[in-house]
């Protein structure tokens, strides 16, 4: 498995799609070292809280665009390639060769993920702020644990549908799960059939909305909602068994 | 197979986490705020009469509400169906209903950049705004929501005046000049521009005009008071008062008639008493302004 997991990293690593992450991390730094301002509703934000806490909300969207971009083909290319009967000749079974792939998405997003934090690191090495490493640390765990849980969530569409579907379920599972609270309130607002109905499939989306907050809160060491804490960490639990399951009722049909 | 325990474990601890977690009475968070917002009722007086800490507040977790009444906690089950900040008549009184802080945190904070300070206030002067909307029907006003057809028609008028370019500027150059006659107490500019765009709603509207202004000054009322009620809690929280400004961007939606109603109660501020039982006078906002 780690042979396959390597391969794949190596591949993954000189495609363009990197090299785009990369510049796109090197544009966030840009913007942060230019010390642009962010405004909200008109009125400049300039609390550590607001400005960094924009930038984690725009890094987070941006990486998990990215394990979407990085993972949408991975399964379907392998299925159609020749490695995938080599390696079930040289005794790895199909569901360990995709579960290989599932974890080398997972590593590959979390190192553009990374990338795309340079400026951020930058601006705290320049500027500060009210924050201590220990809270910097977990706000980068939890940050990770935000694109874990996307890439995860794309990985089980991969396994499903084509990859043209699969590209714009996953967009839109991301679209939502950022705005998962909010639609929640909003729905939850309609009442009726139609709420009842909408807000149990919004559960089922990642709640990236909610990730992000920890981030934040770790980072700025003002972290209290253990209810929400949690709630995440079982629902990525529960997204992990899943994949492992459907993994191998797919390789199941498959053969 | 290790793996397999190793993974069950932490299942199982996840469970007992959230177990342990579970909304069994108002969260702290919550309840510190609504307390909060309590203390600073005893201190200010923000309207005659009007006290939050008189009416009970439901806050709704979705499947479980938990009331808080002067102090003491009940469990009960949510008594709407809907998730909402709003006031409820009741047999015995008004109720204001309330969802969770981190409800309303993961709602707003949509850009990531509020911190759980501005969270908190925001919830703080929620509750005042809503506290007044049950103040307003203990009066024997409200707005008339059970009519959902002349809602929806009110709706649907606004949607087409949103988006009609002449009013939007005939609406722009009303508010310069509310503005203008709460900073140089210039009221005949003012008179002028709001003749000018009730000419042109006549003029468009036609036999709807009546209802339409009727629906507005309701929302002004309703509304504008509440948010009134709801920037003044802001102020005290935030410690500084934020001054009335003109900005040239048209706000779509009811929301215009929130901030356009809490801006007439500023400048009628400047004025004698005007509160004492305004909700049972039949005037409006702008009736007073005249």
């Amino acid at each position: 498995m780690k042979a396959v997991i390597k391969l794949h990293l190596k591949e993954n690593i000189k495609k363009n799609s990197f090299i785009i992450f990369a510049v796109l991390g090197s544009i966030v730094t840009l913007v942060v070292l230019s010390q642009m301002q962010f405004t909200v509703n008109g009125v400049q934000a300039t609390s550590d809280y607001a400005i960094y806490g924009i930038q984690w909300r725009i890094l987070s969207l941006m990486a998990s665009l990215a394990g979407v971009a990085l993972s949408m083909n991975v399964i379907s290319n392998h299925k159609e390639g020749s490695k995938r009967e080599l390696l079930k000749l040289h005794g790895l079974p199909v569901y360990k060769q995709y579960l290989s792939l599932i974890s080398g998405n997972l590593i590959v997003t979390s190192i553009m993920a990374l990338i795309l934090c340079t400026g951020l690191f930058i601006q705290i090495l320049i500027k500060g702020g009210n924050m201590t490493v220990s809270g910097i640390l977990a706000g980068v765990f939890f940050y990770l644990l935000t694109i874990t849980c996307a890439t995860l969530f794309v990985s089980l569409f991969t396994l499903i549908f084509p990859p043209v579907v699969d590209a714009l379920l996953e967009i839109l599972a991301i679209a939502l799960g950022s705005l998962r609270g909010t639609l929640q309130l909003i729905v939850g607002n309609m009442g009726g059939l139609f709420g009842t109905v909408t807000s149990f499939f919004l559960k089922l989306i990642p709640p990236l909305d909610a990730f992000g907050q920890l981030t934040r809160d770790f980072f700025m060491d003002s972290f209290s909602d253990y209810r929400t804490l949690f709630s995440c960490l079982f629902y990525l639990w529960a997204l992990t068994g899943i994949s492992y399951f459907l993994t191998r009722v797919v390789t199941r049909n498959e053969d | 197979m290790k793996i397999k325990l190793i993974y069950l474990f932490i299942g199982l601890l996840l469970l007992t986490g959230i177990f342990l977690t579970k909304a069994d009475s108002i969260d702290k968070d919550t309840l510190t705020l609504i307390e909060r917002a309590r203390e600073l009722d005893q201190k200010q007086d923000l309207w005659p009469g009007y006290r939050l800490s008189k009416y009970p507040l439901d806050v709704n977790y979705g499947n479980i509400e938990f009331r808080y009444d002067d102090g003491k906690i009940i469990k009960q089950k949510p008594t709407l169906e809907v998730l909402a900040f709003t006031a409820y008549p009741q047999e015995d009184g008004p109720v204001v209903k309330v969802l969770p802080k981190s409800m309303l945190g993961q709602a707003v904070n949509i850009m990531g950049d509020l911190s759980h300070e501005d969270i908190d206030d925001q919830y703080i002067t929620t509750l005042f705004h809503e506290a007044f909307h049950a103040f307003q029907f203990e009066k024997g006003y409200a707005l008339n929501i059970e009519n959902e057809n002349a809602y929806e028609e009110f709706i649907n008028i606004l949607y087409l005046l949103d988006n009609d370019e002449q009013y939007q500027k005939l609406w722009l150059e009303e508010e310069k000049a509310l503005v203008d006659y709460y900073k140089n107490n210039n009221k005949n500019t003012w008179l002028k521009s709001y003749q000018n765009r009730l000419c042109y709603l006549k003029e468009i509207l036609g036999e709807d005009f009546d209802f339409y202004i009727q629906m507005e000054n309701e929302r002004e009322l309703t509304e504008g008071t509440a948010k009134y009620i709801e920037d003044k809690v802001m102020a005290i929280l935030k410690g500084k008062e934020n001054e009335p400004v003109y900005s040239d961007l048209y706000p779509k939606g009811v929301i215009k008639f929130y901030n356009r109603g809490s801006l007439k109660c500023l400048i009628l501020d400047k004025g004698d008493d005007w509160k004492d039982d305004l909700f049972t006078k039949e005037k409006t906002l702008t009736d007073l302004l005249h």
